[in-house]
């Protein structure tokens, strides 16, 4: 059943909303004049943090049991690092790590 | 807090050539670091602009929901429940959980986005995973705006997204050219990130801990539902064991 169009501008704003009001938490609990010794730990440790889980998040829905076992993800990851450790130009090891990818998992499928 | 950078941003001194920066530097700097979010952005919105042709729905409300939404997993997933009968509560509720995971990017960056000035309601309501990203990796050169940096950065991207939504929603089909596996530069971007913050802290062990919570909760919850309980747990962790932590820190354990 389709929604009425005016259910679907219901839903783009309530969405809105969430999203927004979601991604303003922390700013609202954490203003004031001093940032609190806590949030400035956080500051350092948590970032890194989340990056991995936003790494494994990326390969949520890799399966290591069937082919190609996540070999094309991984061996892009390194290629990516390794490129990155050689030329130390983030844009340039993204690029090399994207294009290996989008080669690897036309070959090996 | 008033930083100086926000009191300069906020007192005539406003552009990045008003504030002793070089604007084409700042633009250039700006173009680099987005570059991949933009190129990711255009082919994962293009794809949803294009489910949502086939919904039947048209660019209109493709460029809508892009603007007041901008959020590639809640998009793509409102899909099916607009042409479905989805009670607006279970939309909700789904809407909630599916972009929780935002809300701890805010935290630790409370400071930095003080710099923004006028821009940080723009720059909050923009913090996707990926804009994210691009702000953890970013590294200035010495005469590129940060503050304009980073919000040229959020504006291109953005853009970019509502672009590619449109012109999928537009087209209706998919290309005729194969461009699959080109959003992965999103986690060539987030490695990228976490390497350039490895010499930020003297120890690894919030990276391990959170390799560890997040494969863990990624095999208990599955692969929809295993954010929020991870980043949760990571959160947790990291202040319980903050002392823990620090003393890691401070003698560069492991």
């Amino acid at each position: 059943m389709q929604k009425e169009y005016y259910e679907v501008l219901l839903i783009i704003g309530l969405c809105c909303l969430i999203t927004f009001g979601i991604r303003l938490i922390p700013f609202v609990f954490l203003r004031g004049d001093k940032v609190p010794p806590m949030v400035v730990y956080l500051g350092r440790f948590l970032p890194p943090a989340i990056m991995m889980i936003l790494i494994i998040y990326c390969l949520r829905s890799i399966s290591f049991y069937e082919t190609p076992y996540g070999i094309p993800e991984l061996l892009s990851i390194g290629a990516c690092l390794l490129m990155l450790r050689i030329r130390r130009d983030t844009v340039l090891s993204i690029a090399a790590g994207t294009l290996i990818y989008m080669m690897l998992i036309r070959l090996m499928i | 807090m008033e930083t100086s950078a926000y009191k300069r941003l906020k007192k005539g001194a406003f552009f990045p050539g008003e504030r002793g920066y070089d604007t084409g530097k700042t633009l250039r700097t700006a173009i680099t670091q987005s570059l991949p979010v933009i190129f990711s952005y255009l082919v994962i919105s293009f794809a949803f602009g294009v489910s949502l042709n086939v919904a039947g729905y048209g660019a209109i409300t493709a460029f809508l929901m892009s603007v007041f939404i901008y959020s590639g997993t809640l998009q793509l997933a409102l899909v099916p429940m607009l042409t479905a009968g989805t009670p607006i509560s279970v939309i909700a509720i789904s809407a909630f959980l599916m972009t929780s995971r935002h809300m701890f990017y805010g935290i630790g960056y409370t400071e930095r986005f003080n710099s923004y000035g006028p821009f940080r309601p723009y720059m909050i309501f923009t913090l996707t995973d990926e804009m994210y990203g691009i702000l953890s990796s970013s590294d200035y050169p010495a005469d590129a705006d940060p503050a304009w940096t980073d919000i040229l950065s959020s504006v291109m991207s953005r853009w970019s997204w509502i672009l590619g939504s449109v012109i999928g929603a537009a087209a209706g089909s998919v290309l005729p050219f194969d461009l699959s596996g080109m959003d992965f530069a999103i986690t060539c971007l987030f490695a990228c990130s976490l390497i350039g913050q490895w010499k930020d802290t003297g120890t690894h062990a919030n990276v391990a801990m959170a390799a560890i919570i997040g494969i863990g909760c990624l095999l208990i919850f599955g692969p929809d539902g295993f954010m929020l309980p991870a980043l949760s747990l990571t959160l947790i962790l990291l202040i319980v064991f903050k002392r823990k932590v620090e003393k890691l820190d401070a003698e560069r354990i492991l």
